[in-house]
Parts: structure tokens; sequence; C-alpha cells
């Protein structure tokens, strides 16, 4: 996908938010004690980030795009390779934790097991990564659960 | 001054000394390691202080921001990537340097300069905070909401990327603050029918989500990204007196420089730190020698960025409002504490205000001592990998959403917020302006009401008052030269830059 | 979220009670964390999920009452009146043993108190989560700003109130109650009240105007306590409400207080007096009762209203809740906090008129 494309989507993704939230914000009514009332700000604000989306969205396709303070040296070594699936993998994992705690299983074992999953998916499932990995998973949640259930007091889901 | 001395007294007690060198040293750290800023650090050690005690807390975020700011200027100096956003300029000249051989004497400099910089600022903070917060009781809801309007244009302005997107970023997050129980009337809004809705996002789900997931989820995507490491052999970091004299003139403006950049609202060190270089720059006899490795530089830049720290806390305690995207996380562990900053701070919790104060002083010091005598450790630990820090981060992410509230729900809106922060985040649109616009919502729209309400609904008493009608003015001609000088400062960045390379 | 921020400014003295108070809390954490560590640590996995509430409650009787620690939600955040008056509470219950389990205390802020609320409306009625919540349900409730009310719980015992208190600046022009009245009867809107609208303090005003027939204040949203102080200080705002306990905090510092609207005058500020006292029947006075999920088996309602009861009349609560908190105590249980509830929810009613928009 072109930068421009990406861009454009996220523009489209905020007006189409804005919109959702001055449509709902049309059966506040006007309040008794202010002039405004509860829907006024949210439609000021809306319609305000509608206007300047559009600008952008013509930013994008006609205008140049901003220099980006960058580190010297940094601009043009891309020479790694990139993982979004990594990003997604990892979420996935997070998610799945959290309906292990939904389903009352305690913090410990499910922060660890996430931990796992997400230390060898990073490191490509390679066997020699296995064990340590294992071991800081367990020792890490664990770890925290005491950590924070223990000494610092917060319910723990 | 005597509350000041107690202060002081309690902050360095056996009690509270450990947060304050372990905050300063965590802080370091953190700001060394690339892709895990001070911010994101300070965001996840949040829920952790529910349960300390104010001092504690306060302690231990303000020694964080003070060690962050500086941990960064490391990885600048010595790999060429900036630990901190606020030390990309410090790579213009620090990175030369050692590569010229005189890393030690680099990392002389930035140190030297960060406690310079950080203490005329902490001055100006002392000698501000309370005056301010004086002023600031007797501001009337209309100047207030000027106020806050001008920090957006601002921020919005002089942050990295188009001006439009960042006052859309600042703008969708006073969207974002809106929804649940208006505050002004008291009933339900664009909560579409949700009751978990009803209190609004949960403060710290969106901060944690929109800054710290999202940021864990782009380091994810590049950490196959190759660290280059450069050889170096520490010299000595023994800077003489002599060449520090030299640098008098430069140490005091750059201080001056970031300080005002820090007081100025939602502008923080990155701001601060460019100015101050491209000021060294231009009023240098030989300009021609930065970006070689000059110490002009190195001590302009850090100087700049160590002073936005003392600077930024001070439109924060006396207005609330925060001076940086790191005090939009202070504020709220302040506000989890019961306690709103605000010109009412200084009345009812002088002994609160004399903590931060202590603490921004003290910290320095510490932070000085600990780059002096354990720098040559760090640089150790920046060959380790940092990738399995990563799904530790967000495990603490998952705490920090679920403790504020005891909630799953928080925790889901931390994911939703964290997909938003990575798509805004990767189009340009600046996050800082969205925690900011965020945190600053409900000012916006309560002074907004409050004001039209003591005006009979007259929305021309805005000009009117001179604080009110100057700050509007204000923004309008920052906002309409912007949007003809676009991008001036990141134009003299990029220069800065190519000079570098 | 507007009371929990009203609430949450409330200034009392933080130096000398919070930090007292929370390295308590602190202590008692260890205690109640400790119990729940050995309870993992001694039973099998059932028993973690007992605790963590998923097992039916057994067979209602007061001798298995409490089995497991009682999960106590605050919905106000922390700092603030609420938070303090059950955190006192509940270490007088824990230092006096007068329940043989721990009370965990949670804040689930928000939303002036009403999502901390609908959770224990929500909850299983088995005794063991309970609830503090203030005037401010009874408000919202006949504002019409919640789908529940006080009868969707079983109310258990009061716990303390305090009366509210009218305020103007010392410097000012009013040097009365009377004076102020006067005004702005005689030129409505002329000036301005400024407060948390929906709230206690907003009550309060309300109850003031209709004991003066043709008052009309012109009212302002700035937000809770602190905030009327401030703007009763950067004169931008005449007259506002405020409790007992803010007034003894603010009065040296340019606040005049006119009159309370209480029954009677209130022992920490003897020297004003009463509305009534002075011909205007203006009484409110926030209250802070302790409910249980409606359904809740009344035996075990009965061990809450014992345990409590025994901690009210303690001296340290006493004393805690009257110099810190500047709160007065009135104990009352079963049908005639019921009917107490029921007459203030009528009295209200017809002032929350045009609070919900």
């Amino acid at each position: 996908m072109s930068k421009a494309l990406k861009d454009s989507g996220v523009i489209l993704a905020i007006m189409l938010a804005s919109a959702l939230v001055y449509w709902d914000s049309l059966k506040l009514k006007a309040g008794v004690y202010d002039p405004l009332g509860s829907g006024t700000m949210p439609r000021i604000v809306a319609v305000t980030i509608i206007v300047l989306s559009i600008v952008a969205l013509f930013q994008t396709f006609f205008g140049a795009p901003p220099p980006v303070l960058k580190a010297p040296g940094e601009l043009e070594e891309e020479d790694f390779e990139r993982r979004p699936w990594l990003a997604v993998a990892v979420s996935a994992y997070l998610v799945g934790c959290l309906v292990l705690l939904y389903l009352k299983l305690p913090f410990g074992p499910s922060s660890s097991l996430f931990l796992f999953l997400s230390s060898i998916t990073i490191k490509r499932f390679e066997k020699a990564s296995l064990l340590p990995s294992a071991a800081l998973s367990l020792a890490v949640g664990f770890g925290l659960t005491y950590l924070f259930g223990g000494l610092f007091g917060v319910d723990l889901p | 001054m005597e509350g000041f001395l107690s202060a002081s007294l309690a902050v360095v007690s056996p009690g509270t000394l450990p947060f304050l060198v372990g905050g300063t040293a965590l802080g370091v750290l953190l700001g060394a390691i690339p892709g895990v800023t001070g911010a994101m650090g300070i965001a996840l050690l949040l829920p952790l202080t529910f349960y300390m005690t104010v001092n504690n807390a306060l302690t231990l975020m303000v020694s964080m921001y003070v060690g962050a700011i500086a941990g960064g200027l490391v990885t600048a100096i010595l790999l060429r990537i900036p630990g901190e956003p606020s030390s990309i300029v410090t790579t213009f000249d620090g990175n030369p340097m050692a590569r010229k051989g005189q890393p030690g004497k680099a990392l002389g400099y930035a140190v030297g300069a960060s406690l310079f910089g950080g203490l005329v600022s902490w001055a100006a903070l002392v000698a501000l905070t309370y005056p301010l917060s004086e002023i600031a009781v007797r501001l009337r809801p209309f100047d207030l909401l000027a106020l806050v309007m001008m920090a957006l244009v601002l921020i919005a302005a002089l942050g990295q990327g188009s001006i439009i997107k960042g006052l859309i970023s600042g703008l969708l997050g006073i969207l974002v603050s809106m929804p649940g129980t208006d505050p002004s009337a008291g009933n339900l809004r664009l909560t579409f029918g949700i009751h978990d809705l009803d209190a609004g996002f949960s403060t710290l789900a969106v901060l944690i989500g929109a800054y710290a997931v999202a940021q864990v989820m782009s380091d994810l995507i590049e950490v196959e990204r190759k660290v280059e490491t450069v050889e170096t052999t520490m010299g000595s970091m023994w800077i003489s007196m002599r060449e520090w004299k030299a640098q008098w003139w430069n140490l005091i403006r750059s201080s001056v420089i970031g300080t005002w950049v820090g007081i100025m609202p939602g502008i923080g060190a990155t701001v601060g730190s460019l100015v101050s270089y491209t000021v060294a720059k231009t009023s240098s006899k030989t300009p021609e020698k930065f970006g070689t490795g000059h110490p002009d530089g190195i001590v302009a830049s850090e100087c700049g960025n160590n002073a936005t720290v003392g600077g930024a806390l001070v439109p924060l305690i006396a207005m609330g409002i925060p001076g940086s995207v790191t005090d939009v996380f202070l504020l709220a562990a302040l506000v989890i504490h019961g306690l709103q900053p605000g010109p009412l701070l200084f009345n009812q919790h002088p002994e609160i205000v004399y903590v931060i104060f202590a603490a921004c002083l003290i910290s320095h010091f510490v932070l000085f001592v600990i780059m002096t005598a354990g720098i040559r450790y760090l640089i150790k630990l920046m060959t380790v990998p940092v990738w399995y820090l990563f799904p530790i981060i967000l495990l603490f992410c998952l705490i920090g959403a679920f403790a504020d509230n005891n909630r799953v729900f928080d925790v889901l809106i931390m994911l939703c917020f964290a997909v938003v922060g990575f798509c805004m985040e990767k189009t340009g649109f600046s996050l800082g302006a969205f925690v900011i616009g965020f945190v600053l919502g409900p000012i916006t729209e309560k002074s907004l009401r409050a004001g039209l309400t003591l005006s009979d609904g007259s929305y021309l008493d805005i000009f009117m008052h001179p604080i009110s009608g100057t700050c509007m003015v204000l923004s309008a001609a920052m906002f309409v030269w912007s949007l003809r000088s676009q991008h001036r400062i990141n134009k003299l960045a990029a220069q800065g830059g190519e000079a570098a390379a | 979220m507007k009371l929990s921020t009203a609430l949450a400014r409330l200034p009392f003295d933080r130096k000398r009670s919070n930090e007292k108070n929370s390295r308590q809390i602190s202590k008692l954490e260890h205690v109640l964390t400790a119990k729940v560590v050995s309870t993992f640590a001694g039973h099998a996995l059932a028993c973690a999920f007992a605790f963590a509430g998923l097992c039916a409650a057994p067979a209602a009787s007061a001798q298995d009452y409490p089995t497991k620690p009682i999960r106590w939600i605050i919905p106000y955040n922390p700092g603030g009146a609420t938070d303090a008056s059950a955190r006192i509470l509940q270490i007088a219950i824990e230092q006096n043993k007068l329940l043989p389990q721990p009370i965990a205390a949670v804040n689930v802020g928000g939303a002036g108190g009403s999502i901390g609320a609908r959770q224990v409306k929500d909850a299983p009625p088995d005794g063991y989560t309970i609830l503090i919540h203030q005037s401010a349900m009874l408000i919202q409730e006949a504002a019409g700003l919640n789908d529940f009310g006080y009868k969707d719980f079983e109310p258990v015992i009061s716990i303390n109130r305090q009366c509210m208190v009218a305020g103007v600046s010392e410097t000012g022009p009013y040097k009365s109650y009377k004076e102020l009245m006067d005004a702005i009867v005689a030129k409505p809107r002329s000036i301005v009240w400024g407060g948390n609208i929906g709230s206690a303090n907003h009550m309060a005003v309300a109850v003031m105007e209709k004991a003066s027939p043709g008052a009309d204040f012109k009212k302002v949203q700035l937000g809770g306590a602190a905030e009327s102080y401030a703007g009763i200080k950067g004169n931008i705002i005449t007259l506002g409400n405020f409790g007992v306990g803010e007034i003894v905090a603010f009065r040296g510092g340019g606040l005049r207080p006119l009159a309370v609207l209480g029954e009677k005058r209130d022992p920490a500020i003897a020297d004003v007096p009463t509305a009534r006292e002075l011909g205007y029947d203006a009484v409110f006075c926030n209250e802070h009762n302790l409910y249980a999920p409606k359904g809740t088996p009344k035996e075990r309602i009965a061990v809450l209203v014992e345990a409590f009861k025994k901690a009210l009349a303690t001296e340290t609560v006493q004393k805690e809740f009257r110099e810190k908190l500047g709160m007065t105590m009135e104990v009352r249980t079963g049908d005639e906090l019921k009917q107490q509830l029921a007459g203030e929810l009528e009295r209200l009613r017809p002032m929350t008129a045009g609070m919900k928009n």
C-alpha cells in the first residue's frame, strides 16, 4: 500500500468517527444552566476535525511531504526485515491472555503463557531458545504476579 | 523556604531516597534504550504508584523524568541512535566527536550541560510557579480556554509533521475525552448505550494504549533492526574548567531557551534542544563547525533539552496544563492521588509542590553521579538485545489499564487505542498532540461552557478581556505563520542533519 | 465524574491525615494479602475460585457468613470524603476484629458514583459485595440521571453525614444570609453561584432558592468545592456551597460562611447560624450510607449491621469522622433508614427539575 493511500485511509476513518460523534450528539438537547448543553462541544470539535481532515486529505495528494526530523545516517539504513505479522501475533496472544483471565485462570499461568508464546515467536521458534524462554516466562510471569498482587496490592483479574 | 527544606529532607529520608535514586537510574536506563522512552516508562509505572504514598510516587516519577531525558544522550553520542526523541539533536555533534576518538569528552560535555541546564530551569521553576499560580487563580474561564487553545495550536505548529495533522490529533484527543458523563451537566452522552462507558474512557487505558502499546507494536515490527555499534575506547570524561569557560554564554543561553520552551504549554524537550542548537549555530562565529563534532552543539542540545524539564513543570503545577507529553503522565499520577494540579495546588497542598521541587533538584545531582560513575556499564548494556523486554512491557500495560478501575473493559479500551495510536503514528498524526488534547479536553469544554454562562451566551466576550484576547490573537497568528512557513523548524533540523551526515 | 472530582478535591489536611491513613491502609493490605496468599497456598484451585467470587454462596445462615473476604466497593476515587469514611471504618473493623473475614475496599470511581453502584447492584446478593454511597444517588435518581435508585439496593446502615454551608467572599458585599437572599430576590439572576451542577452543592443552592420564593441565582458549572473556592477567591462567582469540613479548611483563606443548611449548628463551626434560625427553611445534608445488593439474606444484613454498629461506636471512628472529615453521625438501620431515604427522595424530587437535560 502506498503512503498516500494509507494516510487517506486513516483520515477517512477519523472523518467517519467524527461524523458518528456528530450524529450521536444531535440527540443531546441544549442545557438548562448553560447556553450550550452537552451536545454542542462535541459537534464543534467534530465539525472542525472534518474540515481539517478535508484539508489534510488534499495535502496528502497534492502537498509536498513534510521533512521529518531524523538523526543523520538513519535515513537510508532500512536493510532489516520488517515483521508486521509479529505485531499481529503478539496482539493476538495478548487478547488470548485476556480471554484466559476472563475464564478465571489465575494471572500467573496466563501471563507466563503469553510471555512464552511471544518470546518464541520473536525468536522464530528456534529450538535453542525454547527452554530459556520458558524459564524466563515462568519467572517473570509469577514474579509479576507476586510483585503486583503481593507487594503493591493490585487486585489482579 | 522552610517548606522546601522539610520537603528536601523528606525526599532524602531513608523511606523516599530509594525511590529517588531508583527512579533516576531507571529513567537513565529506559532513556538509553532506543524504542523505550521515559514517558512510556512513567506510564507503565503509574499503576504501581496507586499504592505508594504521594511523596514516594511523585519523587519516583519526577526523578524518572529527569533521568530519561539525560539517558537518551548515551546512545545518541555512541551509537548515533537517539535513546529519546529529545536526543536527536545531540547526535548531530555528539556522534562525530565520538567517532573522532573523543567519546569520553563528548559524554562529559553532554552530562555537564545536562546538569547545568537542569539547575537553571529548576531555579526558574521555583521562582515562577508561585507567582504564576497566584495569577492563575484569577483567570476567568475564557482566559483558561484561550490558553488551552494556544497550547494546542503551539504543539501542532512546532511538532513534527504537518500542522493540520497536529491540530486534528489534538482535537481528536478532545473528542475522545468526551464520551461518558458530561462533567458539566451530569447526563450521559456519546456512550452508544454501553454502560461501561458511563465514566468515559479510562484515562490510563487511553494513555497507555495510545502511547505505550502502540509504540511497542511498532518496535516489534522493527525488532530485526541491527544496532550499528561504534567501537569506542572510552577516553576521560574530564572537561577542564577552561573548556567550560568557553561555553559559559552558550550554557546560559541554551538553559534559558530550554526553560522558556518548557514553560510554553504542549511542547517539550525535542523542540527545546532544537531551538537551542539552532540559535547556537546561527549566533556562532564558526557555524561551519557545527555538525562536525563541535562541543558547542553538544552543550546547546543537552542543556536545552534538560532545561525543559523544570520549565514544563511550571504550567503543570500552576495551571494544570501539561508542558509536555511526560507531564501528561505526571498529571495523571497527581489526579490518581486525589490532587488536581492547578492554581489551588500551591494553596492547598504546598508540601506536595515542595516535594516536586526537591525531587527535581536532587535528582539532577543523583543523575550527574550516576552518569559519571556508571556510564561505562551503561554502554555495555546497550549491546544487550532488548527484544525480550517487549512482551513484559505489554504485560505491564495490561495490568496498568486494569488496575485503574479494576475492570477488564478498560483493558479492551487500551487495546482499541493501541490500534488507533499505531495507525495515527504511522500516518504522521502526532500522538503527543493526541494525549495532550485528551487530558486538556475536559478543561476546554468546562471553560467554554462556564465562560458562556457568565457572559450570557456571548462569544465576543472572549476577545474583550486582555488575557484571553491576547492569547486568541497569538494563536491565530501562530496558526497563520506556521501555515505560511510550514515546517520551518523541521527544515532547519534537516539542514543540521544534512550538515552532520 | 462530577461528584468524584468534587470529592477528590476535598481539602482535608492531607499531610496529617491522609498519609497516616494510607500507611495504615498499606499495613492492612499486608495483612490482607498475607491472608489471601495463605488461602492460595493452603487450598486447591477451587478455593482460589471461591475467592474470585465464582462459587455460589452456601446456604444462608448467620454462622457461616462471612467465610471469605467481603468486597467493599467505594464508587469514588481515593482522596475524597467517601473514600476516607470507608477506609476509616474498614480499619476499625479490622483492628477490633468485628468480622471474622477481612474487608477488601476497592475504588471503582467515575460518573458521580454510578459505575461502582451499578457493579454492586448487579453483584450476586450473597453479602460478599457491599457499597458505600452518598446522597448523590438520591439526587441522580430524583433527577432521572440513573435508571436505578436506592430501592434497587438493600440499605444496611447510615454511616455519617455532613450539612452544607453557604459561603461568600470575606471582602464581598454580603455579610449575612439575609442580605444575600434579599439581594437575589430583589434582582433575580444578578448574583452568580458556582459549583457542581447536579451534585450535593447544587442541591444545596436549590434548597436555598426554594426557601426564599423568587430567588434565582445564575448558576455556573465550575466543579467541586475547591473550584468554587477558587472562583470566590478570583471574584468570578459570588456564592458557593461547601461541606462543613471544607469550610473549616478554607475559612482562613477569605471565605465567609453565612449559614449552615442543617437542622442544628455544627460544633466544628459553632459560630455560624443555621438557616432555620434565621427564618429560612433551607436544609440539605449529604449522607453516606451502606448498601448491599437487593435480595441479600436478612441474616447476613444483620451480621453487617452488627459489625458496623460496633465500628461506628468506637472512639477512633467517632474522632476521625468528627475531626478529619467534619462529619456527624446518626445511626439508622432497617426500616427507619428506608423511610428516611424515601422521605429525602420525595423532598428532593421537585427541586431536581431541569437537572437532566
